[in-house]
């Protein structure tokens, strides 16, 4: 047949939910059981629109109905007539239907995107998962030992590994409940990944900032230290919600993005009266001597160092100087 | 000290600030209980150190800040919370004569009698209402007051919101202007205006100092005169009993009672010669008062007798003269050399203790993980500059920790954090936040360090700095000394000197 033609019934999300082959032309639509496409939207009327084909491809024509339709959003009332190309989405009631023909070029079968395989084959080998647990409960209990002094019982040990856990599988599990909302899909391993990838890249940060810092004495790396963690927070929350929402990965990004920034901004905010606008005045690790990696320097090029402290401090106090004198002026 | 009088006048008026001062005293007493249980713990022996009368009395009356120092670390036994107290009051009432005579000595009473019309309280008004409350005495003909510094400290910064007043046992009252100041020594030099006839009774025989080639023996009785927290005039006997041991100014040690609102007022000997100004008590202990000595009184009005009444805030000449002390007292610093801490492998700098008052302390013996052992030692004289703000003091801390039992990965963690506890301070009115400078360091043939120093100018005292260097040992896995240097109120270039000077106190032991 060389109108072969389909009419396709979208969701909310503009996915095909139903689709429905023309047999014959002319069509009616509406929701009279006596309708050849009967739909089941009671803002329809009856009979509510007839679709024709002619010499220049499919063309509705609305038929007596108290809601009219739309056309690509351009209002078509009891009467009109209009072309319908394939391209455009036609709203009856509150039903939206594409049309699809013959004589549409097909496009190319698209690659199955990973979230839409059964669940079963992961995106990472069956291992992966509990050596990442592994590894993340290791680097915990290393991090809680190395605070004791050998006087710590089992059972401080293992709660002090249970306690952030629990965290951990409580904000997996809301986030798998989430995705289940708004996918049907409990995606409990997939946020458990992720939340572990997150939180022990930023722990390996964490302890290897000041190793660096310190073997070459650049205090000043530990900027990073707090930008790592608002970005670490900023990136696991858009890895998790790109999970629940996989096509708003781009504006998840930017929402993230922006209030990611935001947050610094009121940072930086906070601390222009001090030295640095990130990261402490001093470097505070201490690591073992082997770590050190540059030569100390002599007594007097260290006092002389700091000398060029002193323009800006005496900047700063005649800051608050000037600004006490402004009030008392406004007064 | 003279805050202490201000929550107790402002108690008077407003609900609100009587709640502050319920809140103050039993934080005040927690305070004394928790300095108490350090010190005797620490030295049995030693009497309640306590910090500076000048600096204790912070400690009572700036709770926010003491509290704060007192949680940085656990072992804060050291400097002691204890404190002077500034005096003040009168009462517009007092009709002080003795209802009950046969309570009263016979040299108190023909003392007071003879200083009497001499005698006056000086209020610090905001608004009409007095804002602190202290005392003073005529010592000139020509109507100069002295007192304490910290009894004007408002007026003296901000005359335009403060205004002085004083007012006589007798209930008649005038204004005060302030001429000169001695920061340092915690002393003001006012002079009275009023009603001519009150002022020529005033004046009529100004209380004359005890001369310096006659100085008092220990055991001397001496009467201290005032109007403690408003409530009448009094006189109060006590015991001069030298002048505090190990103090870098002069202050005569005082055993008797002296109470918020007395500052300022003038301490006799039997012959009614003025041989101290009160200026602060101790708190949490009995009858151990401070007086500054009547000299110094004396040399401030020789100096500025003469001399036009302020105009304007006194941070100029606040400026001048603390700048002229920390020259002096960084100079006399920095010509002793080092005593060392007791420690098998570094040679750990710890002052003198001419001017400073050191204080052990340790983690128990058989404390198991981290073992700490803390020297630290600490100028108690302050300078007194306002409520907010003490200082012009010297502080040492040594610690040395040996984590032996932890290993190299546990030490290192818990040493970092050690480290990252020192408290630096932040911006506030009177300072900026601090900048610091870090590197590694090493003397030659000296163990290498890790050493940090930060700065904080200050925003009115253009010029001064507190400096705080940071310093630590790094060469030993399990082993390590942490030294901490405070110098508050000293010019950069001393700031400098003193961290050259410190970072030259670290040495090996034995030398290798």
């Amino acid at each position: 047949m060389d109108h072969a033609a389909v009419i396709e019934i979208l969701d909310r999300d503009g996915r095909c939910e139903d689709l429905l082959k023309v047999h014959q032309w002319p069509l009616t639509i509406g929701r009279s059981p006596s309708a050849d496409l009967v739909l089941p939207d009671p803002h329809l009327a009856g009979a509510h629109a007839r679709l024709h084909w002619t010499e220049q491809g499919a063309r509705l024509e609305m038929l007596e109905s108290l809601n009219g339709g739309w056309l690509d959003g351009q209002r078509l009332t009891a009467g009109a007539s209009a072309a319908w190309p394939s391209a455009a989405t036609v709203q009856l009631g509150t039903t939206r239907l594409r049309l699809r023909t013959a004589l549409d070029p097909l496009p190319d079968e698209r690659p199955l995107a990973r979230g839409d395989e059964p669940v079963r084959r992961d995106a990472r080998p069956a291992w992966a998962l509990p050596a990442m647990l592994v590894a993340w409960l290791f680097l915990l209990w290393l991090t809680n030992w190395s605070l004791t002094d050998g006087s710590s019982t089992w059972v401080d040990t293992v709660s002090g590994v249970l306690v952030p856990l629990g965290l951990a599988l409580v904000w997996t599990a809301v986030w798998a409940l989430i995705t289940q909302v708004f996918r049907h899909w409990f995606a409990f391993g997939a946020h458990l990944w992720r939340a572990l990838v997150v939180s022990l890249v930023l722990q390996l940060v964490d302890v290897a900032l000041p190793l660096v810092a310190y073997a070459f004495s650049w205090g000043r790396l530990m900027a990073f230290e707090s930008l790592a963690l608002s970005l670490g927070g900023a990136v696991l929350l858009w890895w998790h919600a790109a999970v629940v929402w996989p096509r708003a990965r781009r504006r998840l990004a930017l929402a993230i993005g922006a209030m990611a920034v935001l947050g610094l901004a009121l940072t930086v905010g906070r601390r222009t009266e001090q030295q640095y606008w990130l990261a402490p005045s001093y470097l505070s690790a201490l690591p073992p001597p082997a770590v050190r990696l540059v030569d100390p320097q002599p007594v007097d090029s260290f006092v002389s160092s700091m000398e060029r402290l002193q323009a800006p401090l005496q900047k700063q106090a005649r800051k608050r100087n000037d600004q006490d004198q402004m009030s008392g002026d406004d007064e | 000290m003279f805050s202490l009088s201000t929550v107790f006048t402002a108690h008077r008026g407003a609900a609100s600030a009587s709640t502050a001062q319920k809140v103050l005293v039993p934080m005040a007493l927690l305070l004394a209980a928790l300095a108490f249980t350090g010190l005797s713990r620490a030295a049995p022996a030693a009497p309640a150190s306590a910090d500076k009368p000048r600096a204790a009395a912070v400690a009572a009356t700036g709770m926010a800040s003491a509290p704060a120092v007192a949680s940085s670390q656990a072992a804060q036994a050291a400097p002691a919370a204890a404190g002077p107290v500034p005096l003040a009051p009168s009462a517009a009432s007092a009709q002080l004569p003795e209802r009950h005579p046969t309570q009263v000595s016979a040299s108190a009473r023909r003392l007071y009698e003879r200083a009497r019309a001499q005698l006056l309280q000086v209020r610090t008004l905001l608004n009409g209402s007095q804002a602190s409350v202290g005392s003073g005495f005529v010592v000139t003909a020509e109507g100069h007051v002295i007192t304490n510094y910290h009894v004007v400290s408002q007026h003296a910064l901000e005359p335009e919101r403060y205004r002085l007043q004083f007012s006589t046992p007798d209930g008649e009252s005038g204004e005060l202007q302030l001429i000169d100041v001695d920061v340092r020594r915690d002393l003001a030099l006012l002079r009275l205006v009023g009603d001519p006839a009150l002022l020529r009774r005033m004046t009529a025989a100004p209380l004359p100092f005890r001369p310096a080639d006659q100085p008092l023996a220990k055991g001397e009785r001496i009467y201290s005169m005032g109007n403690p927290h408003d409530v009448a005039f009094a006189v109060v006997e006590g015991t001069y009993n030298g002048l505090v041991e190990r103090s870098f100014d002069p202050l005569i040690y005082y055993s008797g009672s002296i109470n918020p609102g007395m500052s300022g007022g003038p301490v006799v000997d039997e012959d009614g010669e003025v041989v101290g100004v009160n200026v602060s008590t101790m708190f949490f202990s009995q009858q151990m008062s401070f007086l500054v000595p009547g000299g110094h009184a004396g040399a401030l009005l020789a100096r500025s007798r003469a001399a036009a009444p302020l105009k304007g805030p006194a941070w100029p000449r606040l400026r001048e003269q603390m700048m002229a002390y920390q020259e002096e007292l960084v100079r006399n610093f920095l010509a002793q050399p080092w005593r060392s801490l007791d420690h098998p492998r570094y040679r750990l700098p710890v002052p003198q203790e001419q001017y400073m008052r050191c204080w052990g302390s340790a983690s128990p013996a058989d404390a198991q993980g981290l073992q700490m052992q803390r020297t630290q030692c600490r100028m108690e004289q302050a300078v007194f500059i306002s409520e907010e703000l003490q200082t012009g003091y010297l502080s040492v801390t040594e610690e040395a920790y040996d984590g032996s039992q932890l290993g190299a990965l546990r030490f290192s963690r818990q040493y970092s954090a050690s480290f990252r506890n020192e408290r630096l301070g932040g911006a506030d009115r009177d300072r900026t936040a601090p900048y610091c400078t870090e590197d590694f360091v090493q003397q030659k043939d000296g163990p290498p360090l890790r050493a940090v120093a930060c700065l904080r100018a200050y925003r009115k005292l253009e010029g001064l700095y507190d400096v705080s260097v940071l310093v630590t040992n790094v060469d030993a896995p399990t082993q390590g000394a942490l030294g901490r240097f405070d110098a508050r109120g000293v010019s950069f270039p001393n700031a400098t000197r003193l961290t050259r000077h410190y970072l030259q106190g670290f040495a090996w032991t034995t030398p290798r």
